[in-house]
């Protein structure tokens, strides 16, 4: 797996059990100083020119290292690269200097007209070799490696070739983009498509993963068949604390995430969440003051 | 076997509301691909629709939370997203609801929704350096009325066609128990500012109103004054620009030098 050519990835080392930062919990970030290794934000949600979101990530970043994850980059669309949205991020890049930069394994626009969501590609060998492209575009433009993530996914394309885990292995070896792991996205996607969770995680590539995700899902039941959803609004589930054990014997000691994006709770749930996964992961955490 | 772009075109319009755009496509397992696209279709409507509720609270709260989802749904199919941000989504919602005729028992809805989207863009607006004092105290006073008086970054002047600013004010969470407004007291003239790290929404005299919408037209300091004059003849000039810098809604002026010099940068970059 190619090392990243540029020195500003590892310029803000991240190790240890990391929390999701999110509006409602700048204030109390910055008063109590959770005891959590480092900090993740979305990249869109300071894309803006000034005002209050870059004054508390200034603020905020000055105390913890910071990773951060995207999801508008659009890897997978068929769409041209949308040139303005990178060019946000490496403005955002260039002014905290992150340890990490992350997107998705999906597409999100057709001809201009954006979801705003994370849409499954089908697994092909025409797919891969757009999402190389892509990913190989972006990081050129970003000048710098990024991570891709695995998504969750409600439905599977019958035209698929490609098992998930052998798509991103390559995409990670030609294009030399790292691999950001969700542990709750691959049981969610391995319950709803009926794959064994485990032996996805003994089929990623070792050395490509950098960080992994923890977050937690819903249960929707629609004509008596449950499918999972993936909307980070709860704690972790028990059996996704168990794949992530499982997992940290593969992946030692990589950075690990909690995300809570809906129903956002007291920062309080989520440094439990994190000093549980910390625990697990067997990482110190590393309080940067 | 469709290609890449096949099949993205075709869940683009299954996401637009064709039920069966993946029928043959998708592995069923239980589900069969219409539900399965049905998933995706919900989680796109409730998460654009999620992105107008955090730009829109007041526009929501007028016509209720089952109404929104409806106008959500109906604003969308109008004005679909352009941007993997979606803080860049909803900016046609004011011109939306001129023509949306299942709202117009609130003819002030629009005005509403370009309050807020004004406050949504104030919000994430660049931030200006205070103003330079010392420099203009350097300036010849001759050349006072050929300055040209730039306007704080987030400053965005709405002239509304009923009393925005107070249905926007008795909507909002801390509000006290709701007046209710008269919408026959009619127009407004609004500055929506940020000034001190907080959003402002400030109700503007004609006179001041005439004046920053001069300035920001890039209109000289004099026929800024002249048109701000025609406007409000009282108008209390002497007192009015210390006011405007001393509360920073002016950041920064140009010496008429620096405006030949950047027009002519600009017609060189031009040609």
């Amino acid at each position: 797996m190619p090392e990243s050519g540029h020195s500003s990835a590892r310029a803000n080392h991240i190790a240890g059990v990391g929390i999701g930062l999110r509006a409602p919990h700048y204030e109390d970030v910055l008063t109590t100083r959770p005891d959590v290794a480092w900090l993740e934000v979305h990249g869109e949600n300071y894309f803006g020119a000034g005002g209050a979101p870059l004054h508390y990530l200034d603020a905020i970043r000055a105390l913890y290292p910071l990773s951060i994850h995207c999801v508008g980059m659009s890897l997978g669309s068929m769409d041209p690269l949308n040139r303005t949205h990178i060019a946000h991020l490496k403005a955002l890049v260039d002014r905290y200097q992150p340890a990490l930069v992350s997107d998705h394994l999906c597409w999100g626009s057709f001809a201009g007209t954006y979801f705003n969501d994370l849409l499954p590609l089908p697994y092909t060998e025409e797919a891969l070799e757009h999402v190389i492209d892509r990913v190989a575009e972006a990081q050129d433009a970003l000048g710098r490696q990024i991570l891709v993530e695995n998504v969750s996914s409600y439905l599977q394309f019958e035209h698929s070739t490609i098992d998930e885990w052998d798509f991103l292995n390559a995409l990670a070896e030609r294009s030399g983009c790292a691999l950001l792991l969700d542990i709750n996205n691959i049981y969610v996607s391995a319950q709803n498509h009926a794959f064994d969770a485990r032996c996805y995680l003994a089929s990623v590539s070792v050395d490509a993963v950098r960080e992994m995700h923890l977050a937690g899902f819903a249960v929707n039941t629609v004509d008596g068949h449950d499918i999972l959803i993936d909307h980070h609004g709860d704690v972790v589930a028990e059996p996704v604390w168990e794949l992530f054990e499982h997992a940290c014997q593969r992946f030692v000691e990589v950075p690990t995430l909690i995300e809570w994006d809906t129903d956002i709770p007291a920062l309080d749930v989520l440094v439990g969440e994190a000093t549980k996964a910390a625990t697990i992961l067997g990482a110190k955490r590393a309080f940067v003051a | 076997m469709p290609s890449l772009l096949e099949l993205q075109r075709r869940f683009a319009a299954g996401l637009g509301g064709e039920a069966h755009a993946l029928d043959g496509l998708v592995a069923e397992h239980g589900l069969r691909a219409a539900q399965r696209l049905q998933i995706y279709r919900n989680n796109f409507n409730i998460s654009l629709s999620a992105a107008l509720v955090a730009v829109y609270p007041v526009v929501q709260q007028l016509v209720g939370g089952g109404f929104f989802g409806y106008l959500a749904h109906e604003f969308t199919r109008a004005f679909p997203s352009r941007s993997g941000n979606l803080h860049d989504f909803g900016a046609e919602m004011g011109h939306f609801l001129i023509t949306f005729t299942d709202a117009r028992e609130l003819p002030y809805l629009s005005d509403v929704a370009r309050l807020e989207w004004a406050w949504h863009q104030t919000f994430h607006s660049a931030d200006a350096p205070s103003f330079p004092l010392e420099r203009l105290g350097q300036v010849d006073p001759a050349l006072h009325a050929q300055l040209r008086f730039k306007l704080h970054p987030s400053a965005h002047l709405l002239d509304m066609q009923f009393p925005v600013s107070l249905i926007w004010e008795a909507n909002q969470v801390d509000a006290e128990a709701a007046e209710s407004v008269d919408i026959s007291t009619g127009s407004e003239q609004l500055l929506i500012i940020r000034l001190e790290e907080q959003v402002q929404v400030v109700r503007l005299p004609a006179g001041e109103f005439a004046l920053l919408g001069a300035l920001h037209q890039g209109r000289a300091f004099g026929e800024a004054c002249e048109i701000a004059l025609t406007a409000a003849p009282k108008l209390d000039l002497a007192n009015t620009l210390p006011m405007l810098i001393g509360n920073g809604t002016l950041c920064d002026f140009l010496l008429p030098d620096d405006t030949a010099l950047k027009s002519r940068e600009k017609n060189i970059n031009n040609a």
